[in-house]
């Protein structure tokens, strides 16, 4: 005998998205770390993607940083996703309720996602960020 | 929150807010009401900031549901910090022409202090949707992908509550794409201010007036029978005591402030404020300061306000206002889906607010701050932008 499940209304919602035929998909985390110096701005930082798959970036944490800074970033092509740069003091320092990247983005294998970061603090900021999403893989027949 | 209209019925997201500048403290009101016109159903969804109007050791709080009559709870709801935000667990329903009706126990409005006196921001608002017939016309008639995108909006809030034009109208242009907003959250960039404090109860302010400058004050007191001065070069703001023949300070807290005030490039760099006794001859430190602005606060960061920095009116984009009377930024201030932190809890739109490629999105701003140094509201909308394909 077998019940149907129910959603566990305890549970987060997560950003997970309905499977697709013929893919497998796996959990994949880029980490991104850099040391800016006081009031620094910097632009076209990357995070490279891995050559084994495309990723698929569903969110965005902000696993540690000295202090405020503010960022922006930008799908495969370079078209950023905010007019301005955002503030880091909106978005999550926690990986289970992480800043949703909705609809979610896609990035070729051996491609990468562009980055923009300014200090804010004054001072010196080491930031590590976090974007999170899945790998996708075509199944094997 | 998940929804769907009806067939045949448009939803547009809708605050009423009831202020409570006229309800005294320390008091019941009862069979208040927040009368609805004609021409929409209301449907209730979220109510908040219900603390801020009420003892938060004794206060307490009704709503009847629809019909006027019946109530949401079988007794009176207390410890007034639970009902700070509020998801009802059912969406009700208030016909048009009808009222959301409610009853306060024990009033108490939060307000923020000032010199030029009190200023209240107290209110209660109820989130929900205006619901009439009709069709949605914010859909286009061609294929679109949706593309994550946000829009920072800078608002200076630089009037005060006792200015005359209390509230002022800021715009933006949609441009490139039409554009879906789904939820904002509010972040402040504080001016730099640098305190010194005396024994037992007075501070003297130095508040950094310009945004993003790195003014600086340099205190000089140490030589005997100087005068007291200001001069100003660039940024930098000398301010020298006047002292007797042993090198003591002789100026006081009021002459300070004076002489800051009759220099006007100094008077441009910072705001001089005595929060005590201005006949205080204390002693202000030797040394060089520095006025940085701190960029990106949260709400709840700016903890100066204690929550009470603004409220606003926002548009959609045929210029409907989405609360009949501004509404505190708070209640409407979360990046997440029923967040993670302050006080408040939600920042999301629904159903989310489409402005078409060059319409604008305009927002109402009633400063609540004080006479003094500027500030940056930045209104941070989240949301997709729907290219074609």
């Amino acid at each position: 005998m077998s019940f149907p499940y129910i959603t566990n209304p305890f549970a987060p919602s997560g950003l997970a998205v309905p499977p697709v035929a013929g893919i497998h998909e796996e959990s994949a985390i880029y980490v991104f770390s850099f040391v800016l110096t006081a009031n620094q701005i910097k632009t076209n930082l990357e995070v490279s993607i891995d050559t084994d798959s495309d990723f698929y970036l569903k969110g965005i944490v902000i696993a540690s940083a000295t202090s405020d800074f503010r960022f922006r970033y930008a799908d495969e092509s370079g078209y950023y996703t905010s007019n301005a740069m955002l503030d880091s003091s909106a978005i999550p320092v926690n990986a289970a309720l992480p800043f949703p990247v909705t609809p979610q983005l896609r990035y070729s294998a051996g491609g990468r996602i562009p980055i923009d970061l300014t200090d804010t603090s004054g001072a010196g900021n080491t930031i590590n960020m976090w974007f999170l999403g899945t790998k996708r893989f075509q199944k094997s027949r | 929150m998940f929804y769907t209209p009806p067939e045949g019925y448009i939803d547009q997201p809708f605050f009423w807010c009831y202020d409570t500048d006229d309800v005294s403290d320390a008091t019941s009101p009862y069979n208040i009401a927040v009368n609805l016109p004609g021409g929409y159903d209301f449907i209730l969804r979220r109510i908040t900031g219900v603390n801020s109007v009420l003892n938060p050791a004794t206060g307490g709080f009704t709503v009847r549901v629809g019909n006027r009559v019946r109530q949401l709870a079988s007794g009176v709801l207390v410890n007034p910090l639970k009902l700070a935000d509020w998801l009802l667990a059912c969406e009700i329903t208030y016909p048009e022409s009808g009222a959301i009706s409610f009853d306060l126990y024990n009033t108490l409005k939060q307000s923020l202090p000032s010199s030029e006196g009190a200023i209240p921001y107290g209110q209660i608002a109820y989130q929900g949707v205006r619901r009439r017939k009709g069709q949605d016309s914010t859909l286009p008639g061609r294929r679109f992908r949706r593309m994550p995108f946000h829009l920072v909006l800078p608002i200076d809030l630089n009037w005060s509550y006792f200015s005359t034009q209390r509230a002022r109208r800021f715009s933006f242009v949609v441009d490139n794409f039409d554009y879906e907003m789904h939820g904002v959250f509010w972040t402040v960039d504080v001016p730099g201010i640098i305190e010194f404090h005396f024994e037992p109860a007075t501070d003297l302010y130095f508040t950094q007036l310009a945004l993003g400058s790195i003014a600086s004050l340099v205190v000089v007191n140490s030589a005997p029978n100087q005068v007291l001065g200001v001069t100003v070069l660039g940024q930098v703001v000398t301010l020298t005591i006047a002292t007797n023949g042993g090198g003591a300070e002789t100026s006081s807290l009021a002459q300070v402030k004076a002489a800051m005030d009759a220099v006007p490039a100094a008077a441009a760099l910072f705001a001089t404020t005595i929060v005590g006794d201005p006949t205080l001859t204390a002693g202000i430190p030797d040394g060089p300061y520095a006025a940085t602005t701190t960029y990106g606060q949260t709400i709840e960061q700016a903890s100066a306000f204690a929550g009470g920095m603004a409220k606003f009116v926002l548009y959609d984009y045929a210029k409907n206002g989405l609360m009949p009377v501004p509404m505190r930024i708070e209640y409407l201030n979360e990046p997440l889906p029923y967040g993670s932190v302050g006080t408040y809890k939600s920042g999301a739109l629904l159903p989310v607010l489409v402005y078409p490629k060059d319409s604008a999105i305009a927002v109402d701003i009633v400063s609540l701050i004080p006479t003094g140094p500027a500030y940056r509201l930045n209104l941070n909308v989240l949301g997709m932008q729907r290219q074609p394909c």
